[in-house]
C-alpha cells in the first residue's frame, strides 16, 4: 500500500463572492523513497494539496466534498485535530516558502526548536531530562543542515540569521521529528538563486540519507527535472498528468503538459521564439463541464466539452487525463 | 540598555524645564486673583496686599518663577494660598492614593482585558466573541461616573458586600506609612486585616475605573491577536504539531501583546489626569479631588503640583514601557 494516497479530493472554499471550486478529483499516490514534483500555475491548488495532507486547511471557509486522503494507513479527513498532532512533526514535516516570515521574530531558534522537538519525541514538556534530549538533538540537527557553532546558534533570534541559514533552520525543524513525509512548499522561491542550489542540495540529501517520501511544490521545471523521481502536473484543481519524472518530461501527453514544457527556456532558445500559452485558467467560481483545459487547448473538440476526461494509463503508471492523450499537438 | 536609560533620564530635565514654565506661564496669565478669592469677600485692600506680598506675587514673573523652580530642587513645591499647607505634604498624601487607584485599574484591565481579547480572537465571530464584543462596546459607551453609581447601589446599598465609599474606616488603624498605598502598606507591615480592608475599599472604584482601558485592550488584543493568527509562521508551528494551547499562550500571545503595550502607556496617563470623576463618586481622597478644588479656587500652586507630578509619572511609565519593548521584542535595541 503506497505511503500517501489522494484519491478523488475535491475542495471548496466558501466566500463573499460564493463557492470556489478549488481541487476538483485530485489523485496522488506517493511511495517511501519516491521524491513527486508536485507543479502547476499559480492558483491551481497546489498549496492546498499540500496542506490537505496535514489537514491544516481551515473549514469552515473549506469545506471538503468527495475523496479522501490515505496516509499509511489513516484516514486523514476523518482524523481530529489532536489525532492529525500526533502526526504533525513526528509523521509529516513541512516547509514552506518564505523563511523570512515563516519563524516567530520574538523567540529565539533554540526555543521554537527545542518545542518542536519535544514534540517530535512525544515527551513531557516540564521534565528536565526530555529538555535536555530536546535540545541535544536540536544542536545535531541544525549541525545536519549545515549550521555552524549550533551550540551558541541556538540563542540567536531569527533577524540574526540570513535567508537561506532560515530555511536551513526552518529544514532542520520540520526534519527532526525523522517523519516519513516531507511536504516542501516552493521551499527555495523566496531565496536568491545562488542559495537556492545549496538549500535544495542539502535537503535531498537528507531526504535520501533517510528515505523519506518527499511532496516537492514547486513552479521551477528545472529542479523537478533534477531532483525528482516522479512528477505530478496540476491544472485547475486536478492533477492533468503524473508518472516517473523521465516518462512525462520525455513523453508530455496532456497538451497542457506540452505547453508548460515547452515555455522553458533553453540555451538553445532564440530571442523571440519562447512559447506562451494563449488564455487564462478557468474562474473557480463558475460551474464547468468537461476538461476545464478545453477553453485553451489547440486539441479541443466538441466532446471535451461535454465530460472531464478520465484518466487513461500509459503504461508505468504514467497517467494522463486528456481524451486525445497521444495525439501529437 | 544602563546608557539608555541614563539618556533618557537626561533628558527628562529639558522636559521638566518646560513643563514647569508651561505650566507657571499658564496659571499666572488666567484672569482672576487666587489672593483675593482667599482672603474672603470681606477682606479689606491692605489685607490683600499683604497677603500678595506674603505669597511672593507681587514681584515680576520671572522672580517668581525662579523662586518657585529653585524651591522645587529643594522640595518646597510651593504652598497653597486658601489652607496655607504645603503642597509637597499634601501630594504625599494624595497622589499615593490617586496611585494606588490607577495602577488597581490598569491591573484589573490587563489581567481581565488580555485574556478576554484572546479568548474572542480565536472564537471570532462565535458566541463568546460576539458577548465579548458587546460588553466592551458597552463598557466603552458607558461614563465611569454612571457605572460608578451603579456599582455603589449594588454592591454597597443592595447586598451590602462591599463599602459605600472612602479609602479606609476611620475607626481602624491603618498600616504605617511606607509607600502611601494602603493596600501595599499593609502588606509591608504584614497586616492581613488591614490588607483586606483597604482591597474592599479599593475594588469599586478600581473596577470604574478599569472599565475603559479595559475594553479598549479588549478590542486591541482580539485584533492583534487574529492579526498575528494570520502569520506564516502559526502555520509552521501547526504545521509542526504544536499544540492549540502553546501556540496561543506562548507565540501567538507575546507577538499580539507589544501592540497593546503601546495603549497601555497611554491609559496610564489617561488615568491619573482623569481620576476626578472616580474619587468624586466614591469619596476617595485623590490628585483627582485635591486638584479639582485647587481649580475652582485658582489656588494655582497645588495645579503646578498636580500636573508636574502627573507629567513626571506619565514619563517614567512610557520609559518602562519602552523598556518592557525590549523585553518582548529582541529586535529593538537601545542606543
Amino acid at each position: 500500500m503506497a505511503l500517501l494516497s489522494i484519491e478523488n479530493l475535491h475542495l471548496s472554499i466558501q466566500s463573499f463572492d460564493g463557492e470556489a471550486q478549488i481541487l476538483n478529483g485530485v489523485d496522488l499516490t506517493l511511495e517511501r523513497g519516491e521524491i513527486c514534483g508536485l507543479v502547476g500555475e499559480t492558483g491551481c491548488g497546489k498549496s492546498l494539496t499540500g496542506l490537505s495532507v496535514s489537514k491544516l486547511v481551515s473549514s469552515p471557509p473549506a469545506r471538503y466534498g468527495q475523496g479522501a486522503i490515505h496516509f499509511d494507513g489513516h484516514d486523514i479527513l476523518g482524523h481530529s485535530e489532536n489525532a492529525m498532532r500526533a502526526l504533525r512533526g513526528r509523521r509529516i514535516g513541512m516547509i514552506f516558502q518564505d523563511p523570512t516570515t515563516n519563524l516567530n521574530p520574538l523567540f529565539r531558534i533554540g526555543e521554537q526548536m527545542i518545542d518542536v522537538a519535544l514534540h517530535s519525541m512525544g515527551a513531557n514538556r516540564w521534565s528536565r531530562s526530555a529538555q535536555r534530549e530536546a535540545r541535544e538533538r536540536s544542536i545535531a540537527m541544525l549541525e545536519r543542515v549545515g549550521i555552524h557553532d549550533a551550540h551558541n546558534r541556538l540563542d540567536d533570534y531569527p533577524h540574526q540569521f540570513s535567508g537561506g541559514m532560515r530555511q536551513r533552520v526552518l529544514i532542520a525543524m520540520a526534519l527532526i521529528g525523522r517523519p516519513d513525509l516531507l511536504i516542501a512548499d516552493e521551499p527555495t522561491t523566496a531565496l536568491d538563486v545562488s542559495v537556492q542550489a545549496q538549500i535544495l542540495k542539502l535537503l535531498f540529501d537528507i531526504v535520501r540519507e533517510d528515505n523519506i517520501a518527499v511532496l516537492l511544490i514547486t513552479h521551477n521545471l528545472g529542479v523537478v527535472a533534477r531532483l525528482c523521481t516522479h512528477v505530478a502536473v496540476m491544472y485547475a484543481g486536478r492533477i492533468i498528468e503524473r508518472g516517473i519524472m523521465a516518462d512525462v518530461f520525455n513523453n508530455p501527453s496532456h497538451p497542457y503538459t506540452k505547453a508548460l514544457l515547452g515555455a522553458v527556456p533553453t540555451q538553445k532558445t532564440r530571442k523571440g521564439t519562447l512559447q506562451g500559452l494563449g488564455g487564462s485558467v478557468p474562474d473557480p467560481y463558475l460551474p464547468h463541464e468537461g476538461c476545464r483545459f478545453a477553453p485553451r487547448c489547440a486539441l479541443a473538440e466538441a466532446r471535451c466539452r461535454e465530460a472531464v476526461p478520465p484518466e487513461a494509463d500509459l503504461g508505468h503508471g504514467h497517467g494522463v487525463a486528456c481524451i486525445k492523450a497521444g495525439v501529437s499537438a | 540598555m544602563i546608557r539608555f536609560i541614563i539618556r533618557r533620564l537626561v533628558l527628562l530635565v529639558p522636559v521638566f524645564i518646560g513643563l514647569t514654565l508651561l505650566v507657571f506661564t499658564i496659571s499666572h496669565i488666567l484672569p482672576g486673583d487666587p489672593v483675593k478669592l482667599a482672603a474672603g469677600p470681606q477682606a479689606s485692600a491692605e489685607e490683600i496686599a499683604s497677603l500678595t506680598r506674603e505669597f511672593g506675587m507681587d514681584r515680576p514673573l520671572p522672580q517668581q518663577y525662579w523662586h518657585y523652580a529653585s524651591g522645587l530642587l529643594q522640595g518646597d513645591w510651593g504652598q497653597s494660598v486658601l489652607t496655607r499647607r504645603p503642597v509637597a505634604a499634601d501630594l504625599k498624601i494624595y497622589l499615593p492614593a490617586t496611585l494606588e487607584l490607577v495602577f488597581a485599574a490598569i491591573i484589573l484591565a490587563i489581567v481581565i482585558g488580555i485574556p478576554a481579547g484572546l479568548l474572542s480572537a480565536i472564537t471570532a465571530n462565535r458566541w463568546p466573541d460576539y458577548l465579548i464584543r458587546i460588553l466592551s462596546l458597552a463598557s466603552i459607551a458607558m461614563p465611569r461616573f454612571f457605572l460608578a453609581l451603579v456599582l455603589q447601589l449594588v454592591f454597597a446599598m443592595s447586598l451590602a458586600w462591599l463599602p459605600l465609599n472612602g479609602r479606609f474606616p476611620i475607626i481602624d488603624l491603618p498600616p504605617p506609612t511606607v509607600t502611601g498605598m494602603l493596600t501595599l502598606d499593609s502588606l509591608l507591615a504584614g497586616d492581613w486585616l488591614a490588607f483586606t480592608t483597604s482591597c474592599e475599599h479599593l475594588l469599586m472604584p478600581a473596577l470604574a475605573m478599569s472599565l475603559s482601558p479595559l475594553a479598549t485592550i479588549t478590542r486591541m488584543m482580539r485584533a492583534s491577536t487574529l492579526d498575528v493568527l494570520q502569520q506564516d509562521f502559526v502555520l509552521t508551528e501547526r504545521a509542526l504539531g504544536l499544540s492549540q494551547s502553546l501556540i496561543i499562550l506562548k507565540y501567538v500571545l507575546r507577538n499580539a501583546f507589544s501592540s497593546t503595550l503601546t495603549v497601555i502607556g497611554l491609559y496610564i496617563g489617561w488615568l491619573l489626569s482623569g481620576s476626578v470623576l472616580v474619587e468624586t463618586v466614591f469619596d476617595w481622597p485623590g490628585i483627582g479631588l485635591y486638584a479639582t478644588k485647587a481649580i475652582v479656587t485658582q489656588d494655582f500652586m497645588p495645579v503646578m503640583g498636580v500636573t508636574l507630578s502627573i507629567g513626571f509619572i506619565f514619563v517614567l511609565v512610557n520609559l518602562a514601557i519602552d523598556l518592557l519593548y525590549g523585553v518582548i521584542n529582541p529586535k529593538v535595541r537601545y542606543q
